[in-house]
């Protein structure tokens, strides 16, 4: 298809109305895409990237207005038009893709009606015309049992099945121009696959043009043709994909695309994004701040944890007449740690490794099988020497914003397991090192959780988990919500955590690249079952189960191989 | 299949929840007399009677008071199921004295819900879609005020001003429909009025809310990205969405319904079954009270019940599938 | 921020004027009445406003704006006690309901339901007509009638509160059930409890005039609010202002308590807003 530019945003700038007055969002951003491309709109969270789309359809929420610029497509400015000019086309020649998809849906209303009514908007057919047009328009994104799904309802389907229906009504009037925002990020790793290779393959039969908004530059690299990348509301950079990561322009894409684990050598300092007083971006790789030398790569010492046959049941019903069903959460799983490594725990979401950590943190009781800890069983421990055993490991969860009560202070926050267990002796005194440990500001003690950043907030998740000397930290997707670049502070704040207080840690993640890059055994985890298990570079260059050979094919990757490809385009 | 067997197990429950609902307010009712502070035959003969000691046991023995508390109650229990409550201090059957005036309250009531529904639904809505403009400043600012005036109050202001003042419309009493089937309504007017704008304000406020947070929700957008126009954004995708919630608050409203014909009915001298509930308080007509609760104890859990399913037939999320 | 928060809704700011007066009265209580309340005067009978009584006065002669004066006492008394009440055994409940041993809670909010399927004014009636009148009586049945809906909405929020990771964190630390309890969930769950607080004391005077007006609640000679308009009723012919006076007291005097529970909610959590 001759490129054609087909949408024109240029010089927009949009800003939050808060109390304090405007607050910018977005500034001068001028983009343009030709027809048939796709463009990816890379940026982390709070760059702005959502709300530049929301500001082209002109859908802002009411807390947000354009202070400037213009979106031009088919020859109107889609800022000012008149409301039934912007109805005619959108939805016909301009549409978008949500995050969420079950929450896009109507609840009250069947997909199939659903469907059928965003046909009947905008094309002259009768109602079972569209109702044919809509089944094959199922069939052609992937779903299944396409009379079964037209007569479902948005909660009876699955997050995959919902967005296939999204992307349905998507593309069915054929638009020029399909937005879509985060469309794979609630999606399973394996699922977000098949997703990003629709969207491909319908870019190439409609010859529709893909704005992609993402902040996984995997996801970029796999499928978008030119990229610009965004950062605080200001457009950083543009440029084709095999240019922007063979040679990036702009500082700040240089040093984003090098805080990715998957770009770096497996158990190496990650370099960060580092901005100096002046505001220049940089890539830097910080100073380790450990006075112990690494240990050898050879995790040394006795098991730790031995978990043995594990099991775990749940019981569920379809409906109140059926018969309730055994679910298996956890299926007879055996791991064993040794002490001082690292064990990474990857699966896609409903495999069970959550379950699994609650139940060595016996916050859930197993249905049989033995937890080991130290050669001591600790499924068979009563309750008060339960309450003491658990000094010896700690949990970092995954939401750094849910998992700090928000009306304590720091110190309260830190000091909790201190206060729990010894009463709360010389709490002042060990949060302090805690805090110094973590790379936070003594000041910080006595200040309330919503004053921190999402990386701050999980550092001071993991001063509390260390609160007591533990031996085992297990961290569940603990650097999942956070974005790559703090990802990446996290990840080496983890690794000199490890060595300065001789810990082990039992790392679940769904991020294979994550998983890879801090982890010294590998255990692959579906469906409840243990797959495989072994040194993590065997795992990752040797798989020998089918599921983690899927698995890790899914996992979109930046490599030398694929860069080649696009460059001879 | 489904669909229909999960509904008529979600009926079950709830019928049988209901029952047992009824179950333990009768038992309360029951028990109303001997947690009472003296001797029970002395309260039902009267406290200004002194009878004498041949009288006393004589009507213990009658009231079948000298048997066994747990075959009292059983007694008890089995005539109201039958229906037979029993006998007021006067004689007449209780079971004449609730059916007389039953229909009344339900009729009073079902005036006032109506209106209060029609009045108060549109109100909220319009309040929600003219969000932060005048005419929501208007409103929500006429619904507060109509919740915190005492249904009373706004009675009597009504009776001075449109009874005694201007004598459009009767200011109290009742009049069967056989007999004058214009005054009859003319007197329905007033209590009618009084409880439903009450209601009706309270039904604004929180129509208006749920509309809001409708409003915000994710698939809204959706739908306008689909190039949807915004009535039919609003009038067939909001709206059927806010009807689920609607339906609750109006069902929560029975609580205040039922409230309020105590007073109404007691300043409009509407003989309804409120009116016949505080008589009977007042002259510690024991029997009657425990008939009257009863009766109205059945008549509002019956009316949760059909909330309650009507509810689930709305929602689809209920209806197929238990979350 | 406050006072800002003040001067900018004019509605809000005199609502928490007529809070503080109302506060005011009750608290000086006879002192300010220029007359004693329950001093009958045979020649003085349902007369309209003059120098001597200044709103009037009743049908035995005393002077109505006395008795509205020393009224508001009881009224604010019940009306504070039992929220107090409703509040203790109320949060106790929902949180037992929500968050204690799986029979103690489905018992709990049983129980609960039970008690908020009927309506408020018919348990009070109940209670209050068989037991006796007056203050204490009267705040403990309404106190204990408001029990269940602070149940719901404390069991709600505690609902919410424990299934953010945080109290997760605490059982995996290894906390005991009192310390989740005092330390995670009663500080998050405070912002309902407070809306709930302000709602419950409107209701509760509502609720006790209510009574009052049907004779039920402060019986005379007491004044109350409740129980003079339900006196005017018979008189509306003869001395209209007798029901214009009390009436125009009490329905300001819950208006600006609701005035002002509708701003602390939008303050206290703009999420939650006009429910």
């Amino acid at each position: 298809m001759p490129g054609r530019e087909i949408l024109r945003i240029d010089n927009l700038s949009v800003a939050f109305k808060t109390g304090e007055g405007l607050r910018a969002a977005v500034n001068g951003v001028s983009l343009s895409l030709t027809s048939g491309e796709i463009l990816g709109l890379v940026g982390e969270s709070g760059s702005g990237k959502t709300i530049l789309s929301l500001a082209a359809m002109s859908l802002l929420p009411r807390n947000a207005v354009v202070t400037s610029g213009r979106v031009d497509f088919a020859g109107a400015n889609l800022l000012t038009a008149r409301p039934d000019v912007l109805r005619k086309l959108r939805g016909k020649r301009i549409s978008m893709i949500f995050q969420d998809p079950m929450a896009s849906l109507d609840p009250v209303f069947s997909c199939g009606s659903q469907i059928i009514e965003a046909i009947l908007l905008h094309e002259r057919v009768n109602r079972r015309q569209a109702g044919e047009r809509a089944r094959d328009l199922l069939a052609r994104v992937g779903i299944s049992d396409p009379a079964r799904c037209m007569r479902s309802y948005p909660h009876e389907l699955s997050g995959g099945q919902c967005q296939r229906v999204m992307i349905a009504m998507a593309v069915a009037c054929k638009p020029d121009v399909i937005i879509a925002d985060e469309p794979t990020t609630a999606l399973d790793v394996t699922v977000q696959k098949q997703v990003l290779g629709l969207l491909r393959s319908l870019n190439q039969e409609i010859g529709a043009a893909i704005l992609l908004i993402t902040h996984d530059l995997g996801v970029i690299y796999e499928v978008a043709d030119r990229v610009a990348v965004i950062y605080r509301g200001d457009l950083m950079e543009e440029a084709t994909t095999g240019n922007l990561f063979v040679s990036p322009r702009s500082a700040y894409t240089e040093a984003l695309i090098a805080s990715m684990p998957s770009v770096s050598a497996p158990k190496s300092r990650l370099p960060v994004i580092g901005r100096d007083d002046r505001g220049v971006i940089s890539s830097v790789v910080e100073a380790r701040s450990a006075l112990k030398a690494r240990p050898s790569s050879e995790p040394e010492g006795a098991t730790l944890l031995n978990i043995r046959n594990l099991t775990k049941t749940f019981w569920t019903r379809e409906s109140s007449l059926s018969a309730p069903q055994a679910f298996s959460a956890v299926d007879d799983v055996s791991l064993a740690i040794p002490a001082r490594s690292t064990l990474g725990l990857v699966g896609e979401s409903g495999c069970g490794k959550s379950t699994l950590s609650r139940l060595v943190m016996r916050l859930m009781e197993p249905d049989s099988g033995s937890i080991e800890f130290e050669g001591r069983d600790l499924v068979s421990l009563d309750r008060d020497r339960l309450r003491a055993a658990r000094r010896d490991f700690a949990l970092v969860f995954q939401n750094p914003y849910g998992s700090l009560n928000p009306r304590q202070t720091v110190t309260d926050l830190i000091a909790a397991p201190i206060d729990i267990h010894e009463k709360g002796r010389d709490r002042e005194a060990t949060v302090a090192k805690l805090l110094d440990a973590v790379g936070l500001p003594r000041d910080a003690m006595c200040r309330y959780p919503h004053e921190f950043s999402g990386g701050q907030r999980q550092r001071i998740v993991i001063a509390r988990a260390l609160a007591l000397n533990p031996k085992l930290l297990i961290c569940d997707e603990a650097v999942s919500a956070l974005d790559v670049s703090v990802q990446a502070q996290v990840l080496n704040l983890l690794q000199d955590l490890q060595d300065e207080f001789d810990l082990t840690y039992l790392f679940i993640s769904h991020d294979m690249s994550v998983v890879r890059h801090v982890s010294d055994t590998i255990a692959v985890m579906q469906k409840g079952k243990i797959v495989e298990t072994g040194p993590a570079a065997d795992v990752f260059d040797n798989p020998k189960a089918e599921y983690t050979r899927t698995l890790l094919s899914a996992v979109p990757k930046i490599g030398t191989a694929q860069l080649t490809a696009l460059e001879a385009r | 299949m489904e669909t229909l067997s999960t509904f008529v197990i979600t009926l079950g429950s709830r019928l049988v929840t209901a029952l047992v609902q009824l179950w333990v307010i009768a038992t309360l009712v029951f028990s109303i007399m001997y947690i009472m502070p003296g001797d029970p035959v002395l309260l039902l003969l009267g406290p200004e009677s002194n009878p004498s000691s041949e009288t006393v046991a004589a009507m213990c023995q009658q009231l079948g008071l000298d048997q066994p508390v747990l075959s009292q109650y059983l007694k008890w229990l089995g005539n109201a199921a039958t229906g037979d409550l029993g006998n007021s201090l006067d004689g007449v059957p209780v079971v004449e004295y609730v059916t007389s005036s039953l229909p009344k309250t339900i009729e009073l009531a079902s005036a006032a819900i109506v209106l209060a529904a029609i009045i108060g639904v549109p109100v909220g809505i319009a309040a929600a879609l003219r969000r932060g403009r005048f005419l929501d400043g208007l409103l929500t600012s006429l619904s507060t005020l109509g919740i915190s005036v005492p249904v009373y109050i706004l009675g009597s202001l009504l009776i001075l001003l449109l009874s005694l003042q201007l004598g459009w419309l009767p200011s109290s009493g009742y009049t069967d429909i056989s007999r004058n089937a214009f005054l009859h309504f003319q007197k329905l007017t007033l209590p009618g009025v009084t409880l439903g704008l009450g209601l009706a304000a309270s039904i604004a406020r929180m129509t208006r809310s749920s509309m809001l947070e409708i409003l915000g929700r994710d698939f809204v957008r959706s739908l306008r990205a689909r190039g949807m126009r915004e009535r039919r954004v609003i009038w067939l995708h909001v709206l059927r969405n806010a009807a689920i919630p609607i339906v609750t608050i109006i069902g929560l409203q029975l609580g205040n319904l039922m409230g309020g014909t105590v007073l109404v009915e007691a300043l409009f001298n509407w003989p309804g079954l409120s009116t016949l509930l505080v008589t009977a308080v007042s002259n510690r007509n024991y029997p009657l009270v425990q008939g009257s609760i009863l009766t109205i104890a059945a008549l509002f859990i019956l009316i949760n019940l059909c909330v309650d399913i009507l509810y689930s037939l709305l929602d689809p999320r209920i209806r197929r599938k238990r979350a | 921020m406050k006072t800002t928060f003040l001067f900018r809704r004019p509605l809000v700011a005199s609502s928490l004027l007529v809070v503080t007066v109302v506060l005011a009265i009750a608290l000086a209580g006879p002192i300010l009445a220029p007359h004693d309340p329950l001093a009958i005067n045979q020649n003085a009978v349902n007369q309209a406003s003059s120098t001597q009584y200044l709103l009037g006065t009743d049908e035995f002669g005393r002077d109505i704006l006395s008795r509205l004066l020393v009224g508001i006492r009881p009224t604010i008394l019940v009306a504070v006690i039992s929220t107090i009440i409703a509040a203790i055994g109320g949060t106790a409940c929902g949180i037992a309901g929500a968050y204690s041993r799986p029979v103690l809670a489905f018992f709990v909010m049983r129980g609960v339901d039970i008690m908020l399927s009927f309506p408020a004014i018919l348990l009070a009636l109940l209670a209050v007509g068989f037991w006796r009148s007056g203050v204490v009586s009267l705040s403990v049945v309404i106190g204990i009638i408001f029990i269940p809906q602070f149940a719901r909405v404390a069991q709600s929020a505690t609902l919410q509160v424990i299934r953010q990771e945080f109290v997760e964190a605490e059982h995996a630390m290894g906390a005991r059930y009192l310390r989740v309890v005092l330390r995670a969930i009663l500080p998050n769950i405070l912002s309902p409890l407070v809306v709930q607080a302000t709602l419950t004391i409107a209701a509760a005077i509502l609720l006790e005039s209510g009574l009052s007006f049907l004779g039920l609640g402060i019986v005379p000679p007491e004044p109350s609010w409740g129980q003079m308009i339900g006196t005017a009723r018979g008189y509306l012919s003869q001395n209209p202002m007798y029901v214009v006076w009390p009436s125009v007291c009490l329905a300001l005097t819950v208006l600006a308590i609701n005035v002002l529970g509708d701003a602390l909610r939008d303050h206290l959590d703009p999420r939650l807003r006009e429910n």
